[in-house]
């Protein structure tokens, strides 16, 4: 005999944790399946970066009300997520990432955002810890950090209070498809009849899009982050890098955190050789980070280095999410492919999707991450007049569902 | 001797053996799950008086009677008013049913009280001594931080790390471990063997940054 749910959410990290709690605070008892546990993957593993600098211009909408509801968020979740709102500092070590960081931060204040360069001077007063190779940075004074895995926990606990069930240690292997609709999800374990299925299983986002015959453009990238031992407080801001290469933060334990892709040193990159297409060296990457750390900040040198981790981001080839419907199969929603900035909008995203499950009309459009755009282009018209991303409607909001009734 | 906790798989074997009586003695704990499956199985529960283990441990079969006994037993320990209470060896024909079933109250309300401790877990109750124990020294984490993560639905040891950060602080898990593993099986109720140990990671011991980024001891 099978199992069945109004909604099926694949993946229980922060997005299908949130959109569960999002619904169920509107009555909709969503099914989570969760290969491992709650926050297993990027969601348990990620530097906490809360950010509006520096972000795709698409996404600042999404990331301005999303800090508005980190601020509410302990009390929204009824625990303490550590979230810090001090700023987030790109710092630059030549003219050239001057020059980049300058641009974006005209670019962003053109979107109403608060924020400024400022001189090596002016980084002092903030920041009196940087080393002699910061001329300048980036200051955005309403970004900050959180911790993920209390943000994952808490909506996670939050939903399954409100009735969203989770099953973890289960993995989905098929989506069920008739006449072209999703009609069940088959796990490991069992199948789930249901008529709708949101795929946020982030990393795995495009190898669960395959299973219903779509493909995304996305790849993994691999990032490496360590940790270091407890220290009392010396800067409560988030730090980058102008080229995005070195991040973090010290953390409300006391702990920092530092994650990068290749850290700043060149020489981590294989040269060119013959037929050699200059791919990271692995083994290198924490050294490296550990680098662009004592360079940054000489202060930290002594410190001690007591775990270290990688991670994979879902990195799409425009380098931001797919969220919303689709015409080509009827019932899939994607979220996913958050390209490695994704926990500083997941409480908004979570929100944006609830909306569009139960109403087809999200708050915040977000038609500019539909699928659509891989095949007609980014500028193409989307179908759904309430920007609900190429949704025929009809076909997708079978009538706006009858959920909120029989709750 | 009975061990001092009835998990789930005790109880399954007793569904399996097709037994309907589980024995406790004085002290026993009872996980939730384990209790939510006794009650499911109307699985009575028998409260075993001390002086029964050992030589004066009934024939098997003997079910009534031993069951006859512990109730008396109990009562001694529960005061009942009309009752004697110093005469253990009063005759059993004294015992009406209206007493069975209030002792057997008793014993469904203290295990309830053992039972609603555990998942509210509030501060320093009797019924749970051990729960302020501190099971990760370095981020002092105690077993009634680590019980309430698990009884929240997180059920592997790298989940109770990210949530509760034991294991993460300086020694990386070398103590407590052992402890969470031994805690998160007995609330599972399976074999420590069959949990999946924390991630390994590196370095195995703290490395000064300077030392790792390859700038040697200045
Ligand atoms: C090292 C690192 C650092 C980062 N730093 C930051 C930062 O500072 N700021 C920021 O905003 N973002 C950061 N990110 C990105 C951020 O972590 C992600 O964008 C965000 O967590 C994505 O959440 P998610 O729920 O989409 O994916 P995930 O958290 O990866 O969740 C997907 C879940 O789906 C599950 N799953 C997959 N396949 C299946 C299946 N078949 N069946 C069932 N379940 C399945 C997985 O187990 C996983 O738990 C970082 C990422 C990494 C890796």
């Amino acid at each position: 005999m099978s199992k069945t749910a109004d909604i099926v959410i694949i993946g229980g990290g922060v997005m299908g944790c949130a959109t569960a709690y999002y619904l169920a605070k509107e009555g909709l008892k969503a099914l989570v399946i969760e290969k491992s546990d709650i926050g297993g993957e990027a969601s348990g593993s990620n530097g906490g970066g809360v950010r509006q600098s520096a972000r795709n211009l698409k996404e600042m909408p999404l990331a301005m009300e999303s800090i508005r509801m980190y601020e509410s968020l302990h009390e929204e979740l009824g625990m303490d997520v550590e979230y810090v709102q001090q700023g987030n500092l790109r710092l630059c070590t030549n003219d050239e990432e001057l020059d980049v960081m300058s641009k974006s931060v005209e670019n962003q204040k053109a979107t109403g955002l608060h924020l400024e360069m400022l001189d090596r001077s002016q980084v002092l007063e903030i920041n009196p810890y940087v080393g002699d190779k910061i001329i300048g940075a980036s200051f955005c004074p309403t970004d900050g950090h959180v911790n993920p895995f209390l943000v994952t926990y808490g909506f996670y606990k939050k939903a399954q209070e409100l009735g969203a069930r989770f099953y973890t240690n289960e993995a989905v292997t098929e989506i069920r498809l008739q006449k072209g609709r999703v009609t069940a999800v088959i796990t490991d374990k069992q199948v789930i009849e249901t008529d709708l299925v949101m795929n946020a299983a982030g990393i795995a986002g495009r190898r669960i899009s395959n299973m219903v015959g779509l493909d995304l453009p996305m790849k993994p990238v691999f990032s490496e982050a360590l940790i270091t031992e407890q220290f009392p407080p010396l800067f409560p801001q988030m730090i980058g890098h102008a080229k995005g290469l070195f991040y973090g933060r010290q953390t409300g334990h006391g702990s920092f955190f530092w994650g990068g892709f290749v850290g700043t040193e060149d020489y981590l990159y294989q040269k060119e050789q013959a037929g050699h297409s200059g791919k990271p060296l692995f083994h290198f990457i924490g050294p490296s980070i550990a680098n662009s750390i004592i360079d940054f900040f000489p202060v930290l040198k002594n410190m001690n280095v007591i775990r270290m981790w990688s991670g994979l981001i879902a990195g799409m080839s425009d380098s931001i999410p797919v969220l919303g419907l689709t015409s080509e199969v009827p019932g899939f929603i994607f979220c996913t492919g958050f390209s490695g900035h994704g926990f500083g909008i997941g409480p908004v995203v979570g929100k944006l999707m609830s909306e569009l499950i139960l109403d087809c009309n999200p708050s915040i459009p977000i038609h500019d991450f539909c699928y659509g755009r891989f095949h007609k282009g980014a500028d193409h018209e989307c179908s759904c007049k309430k920007n609900a991303a190429c949704t025929i409607n009809s076909a997708i909001c079978p009538n706006k569902r009858q959920w909120l009734k029989h709750i | 001797m009975p061990s001092n906790f009835i998990f789930v798989e005790s109880i399954q074997k007793i569904i399996k053996n097709g037994d309907h009586e589980i024995k406790v003695s004085k002290g026993t704990k009872i996980s939730p799950a384990a209790f939510d499956l006794i009650k499911e199985n109307n699985i009575t529960i028998i409260h075993e008086a001390e002086s029964l283990s050992g030589s004066e441990k009934p024939p098997l079969g003997a079910v009534s009677s031993v069951k006859k006994n512990a109730v008396e037993k109990c009562e001694t320990k529960v005061d009942l008013p009309e009752k004697n209470t110093d005469d253990t060896n009063k005759s059993t024909a004294d015992i009406t049913q209206e007493d069975v079933d209030q002792i057997t109250q008793r014993v469904i309300d203290r295990l309830k009280e053992l039972k609603t401790c555990e998942h509210e877990i509030p501060d320093a109750d009797p019924s749970c001594p051990d729960d302020d124990l501190v099971i990760c020294r370095c981020e002092e984490i105690t077993k009634k931080e680590i019980k309430a993560v698990i009884r929240s639905g997180i059920n592997t040891l790298n989940g109770i790390k990210r949530v509760t950060r034991s294991g993460m602080g300086l020694c990386q898990g070398q103590t407590c471990q052992t402890l969470v593993t031994r805690i998160l099986a007995e609330e599972l109720g399976i074999h420590p063997s069959k949990l999946e140990p924390t991630t390994a990671r590196a370095p195995v011991r703290p490395v000064r940054l300077a030392v790792f980024a390859g700038q040697g001891e200045s």
